[in-house]
Formats: C-alpha cells, structure tokens, sequence
C-alpha cells in the first residue's frame, strides 16, 4: 500500500498537497500555514462548513473507542480538543488524555478551550508530529485522529508509530474524510466543496485558499479499502471501517495485536 | 439507516431527556448513582439496540463496545407499553420483555423511572418567566387530566360494553376462577402420573 508519497528522477522526496506536487519537506510547512491561518475561527468553520454534522461523526467515533476509566488515551491531531473532553469525562481522574497537534496555534485555541470549559488535571497538552510520536511503546489504550490524516506527509509512518506507542489490544480509530459511491452524492458534494467552501473560507477567515487545500486534500487522501489496507501493513489487526453520511466520512478501526 | 441519522436522532433524544433529568434532580442524582453502567435496549420489529450509559445524566449510544450490565429485549410494543404503566417494576416483570444480565440494574431503573417527577413547569419558567409558566402549566394539568379520565372512562366503558353487552369475553373474576380450576386439574394429573411412576417403580 501507498500513502501518496514518490521518489522524483531528480531523486527528490515528491508528494501531494492538494491537488499540487510539492517536496515531502515543503508538505508540513504548507499545511502548518494552512492551520495557522484557520485556527482561530476552526471551529465556527468546522460548524459551517458541515452544518454542525462533524459532531455526529465525532460521537459515533467515540462509540467505538470502548473507553473506559482508567485508561490513557491519545488524541492526536486534536486540535481544538472536541474528542478530548469527551475522553477527559470518561477516563475520569484516574487516566490521563493526551491533546497532541503538530501545529502550535491550534494546540494554543484548543488549550484555551479546554480551559474555558473547565478542564484540566487529566489532560497534557503536547505538540507533537504524528510521524515521530515522543512516547514510549506501549503506552495507550486508545489512539484517536480526526480529520488530521490527510494532511501528514508519510501517512504509513505515522500508522506504524501510533501501532508502537498503542498497548497490545489498543485501538486506533481515524476519523476522516473518504469516497462516496453515490454519483449524485459526488456530483453535489464536489459542487459543494470547490464552489462553496471557498468562498465560505474567503468570507469568514478570508483565506480562499486554505479551504481550497481542504476540499482538494479530501479528493488527494486514499478511499476506505485502500486505508484498511494500510492499517493491516502497518500490523494491525480487526480493522474495520464504518461509512457515515453516504461515504463523505469513513471511520476506520484497528486493534494493535 | 446511515449512521449519521442515528447519530442525529440519539443526541436529540439525549439532549431533551438530560434536559427534562435537569428539572428532577432527585432522579438524576439517582441515574448518576448508577454510573458508569450501561443499559442495551434490543428493541424486535423493527430491529435495533439502543445502549443507555448513565453519568452526570445519561448518553446514548447505537454502538458500544463492551458487553452492557444488563440488556432488555423484546418487541417495541412491550417498551411502549411499559413507558406507559406506572408500576414499571410490574410492569416489566409481567410483560413480554426479558432481561438478560443484572436483573437488578433493570430493575433499579425501573423503579426510578417510576418515580420521574419532571417539573416541567420550572422548564417553561426558564423560557416565559415564573406568571405565564404557572397558568400555562395549571392549563396543561387540567387538560392531562381531562384526556387520563376521558381515557380512563373510555377504556373502562369499551371493557364492560364487550363482556356485559356483546358478551364476547367472561368477567376478570369468572376467567381467574376458570384459570384457578385448570391450574388445580394440571396439579392433581402431575401428582397422579408422579403416583403411577412411584407404583411402577415399587412393582
């Protein structure tokens, strides 16, 4: 299986970021301005953009994490913390939940949420790149990530880290953006998405662009059946995914064996 | 269904049953005693599991991972029927429903859901201030009233009008009686064959 990433004739690590070809390098700058530049109005955008159906997506994930107290819990990509509070409740004073986001003005908005909303003592804040986790083996019970897979360059790599840091029988559900099958879905999703969007971006954090990426690191990301796949290369096993909303999102499971 | 209707529709009816636990405080202090326990509702005709968790209110979930303490299962009816009567732990003894795993939990639920005491005059408070909350409330209660013993009235009415006039169905009395007799017959043939096993056994 492939995440998308090439070896150019010049010998250059190549890959995507939206629709163009970038250096792998280039790729984590890119989407680094990208979210700095969305961060502040992240979530009023997020609401928008999916008419608030992100936080059904959100909670049927959490469905599947099988969380109990206890148990410690990453939430990697986390950005403005919508999944770590729901852990924070669950896992109780005994377990901890990880925030992790590689990019620090979204760990920054997410921090002060959580604050905001009176959450703290079982939640560490880390910025931290999903390539190179600074965890040690074995060390979750449960590893979520939503909507930030598209963006990571080497998507192969972070799925074997999130396998080494997980505890034997851990999960890992990812959460993201995928392939519908319904031609009229499609036709009116990509309308949706390339028209739409942007101009909501343009009018609300006035960045077209940002949300240009968005809509075509969707189309750029691998379908259900080839992210399954890359869950087993990775080592893990059960995997499983669930369609929600006509395929636009599949949530993705894995057991580390 | 997609997942995402489901979803819609569970934090719907979460959202307003949490809000109505709000305004009896006692049943919720009661549901929170039973955290983090979870409930399956296995609903026949249409088939569909509904997980109840219980924690500072209560959630639910289409899906859960685990195995819940207890499970209910049985046709829709059987829970609507059950929702409706007022001795739920009767209730739910006597109906179609069977509960697999801690009896107690189900049970326990039953009880408080028995006693769910919604002050929902408090809740219209909150949106019209305390005067109209009260005349409209006084309203409601009348009207809740009138419809329970026009119901009431109307049961007891259509009861009597099949077993008096139509004569289709014996009176509750006469049919335990009947009921009482067979069952005393079923005995005394139990005790008869155990008699002739005995006998055989001695010859």
């Amino acid at each position: 299986m492939s995440d998308g990433s090439n070896k150019s004739n010049q010998g250059e690590h190549t890959t995507h970021f939206g629709y163009k070809t970038v250096n792998t390098e280039e790729k984590q700058e890119k989407v680094a301005e990208v979210f700095h530049s969305v961060a502040a109005k992240y979530d009023i955008m997020n609401d928008l953009m999916s008419f608030g159906v992100h936080r059904l997506w959100k909670r049927f994930t959490m469905e599947f994490t099988g969380v109990r107290k206890g148990d410690q819990v990453l939430d990697i990509a986390g950005g403005t913390g919508d999944l770590t509070m729901k852990f924070s409740d669950l896992v109780g004073p005994e377990g901890k939940v990880v925030l992790a986001d590689i990019n620090d003005s979204m760990l920054k908005v997410g921090r002060d949420r959580l604050l905001d909303k009176g959450y703290s003592g079982n939640i560490e804040v880390v910025q931290a790149n999903a390539e190179s986790l600074p965890f040690a083996d074995n060390s979750f019970n449960v590893i979520t990530m939503a909507f930030g897979l598209r963006n990571v360059t080497n998507k192969d790599k972070a799925l074997s880290e999130f396998n080494r840091v997980l505890k034997p029988g851990g999960r890992l559900l990812v959460l993201e953006f995928s392939k519908t099958k319904n031609p009229l879905l499609s036709k009116m999703y990509d309308v949706y998405s390339f028209s739409a969007l942007p101009m909501m971006g343009k009018l609300i954090t006035n960045d077209s662009e940002s949300y240009r990426y968005l809509a075509e690191s969707i189309r750029m990301h691998p379908d259900q059946e080839t992210l399954k796949g890359m869950f087993q290369d990775a080592g893990f096993a059960n995997c499983e995914y669930h369609n929600l909303t006509g395929g636009i999102v599949a949530l993705h499971k894995g057991i580390k064996a | 269904m997609d997942n995402t209707v489901i979803q819609a529709g569970l934090a719907s009816a979460e959202t307003a049953i949490n809000k109505a636990l709000k305004f009896d405080p006692a049943t919720q202090a009661k549901l929170s005693a039973l955290s983090p326990k979870v409930l399956a509702l296995h609903f026949e005709s249409p088939s569909f599991s509904i997980y109840v968790r219980f924690m500072d209110g209560i959630q639910l979930l289409s899906h859960y991972e685990d195995e819940a303490e207890a499970a209910l299962k049985g046709p829709v009816s059987a829970f609507v029927n059950l929702a409706r009567n007022d001795d739920k732990q009767a209730a739910l003894m006597q109906s179609d429903i069977q509960i697999q795993g801690s009896s107690q939990l189900a049970l326990s639920l039953a009880d408080v859901m028995g006693q769910l005491d919604v002050d929902y005059e408090a809740m219209i408070a909150e949106l019209t201030g305390p005067v109209a909350a009260h005349i409209i409330g006084k309203k409601v209660r009348s009207l809740t009233s009138w419809f329970k013993s026009t119901g009431d009235k109307l049961k007891q009415d259509s009861v009597e009008y099949v077993r008096d006039e139509l004569q289709l169905a014996p009176h509750k009395l006469e049919g335990e009686s009947r009921f009482t007799d067979i069952q005393m017959i079923k005995m005394d043939v139990e005790r008869l064959e155990a008699r002739i096993q005995r006998l055989k056994n001695t010859i």
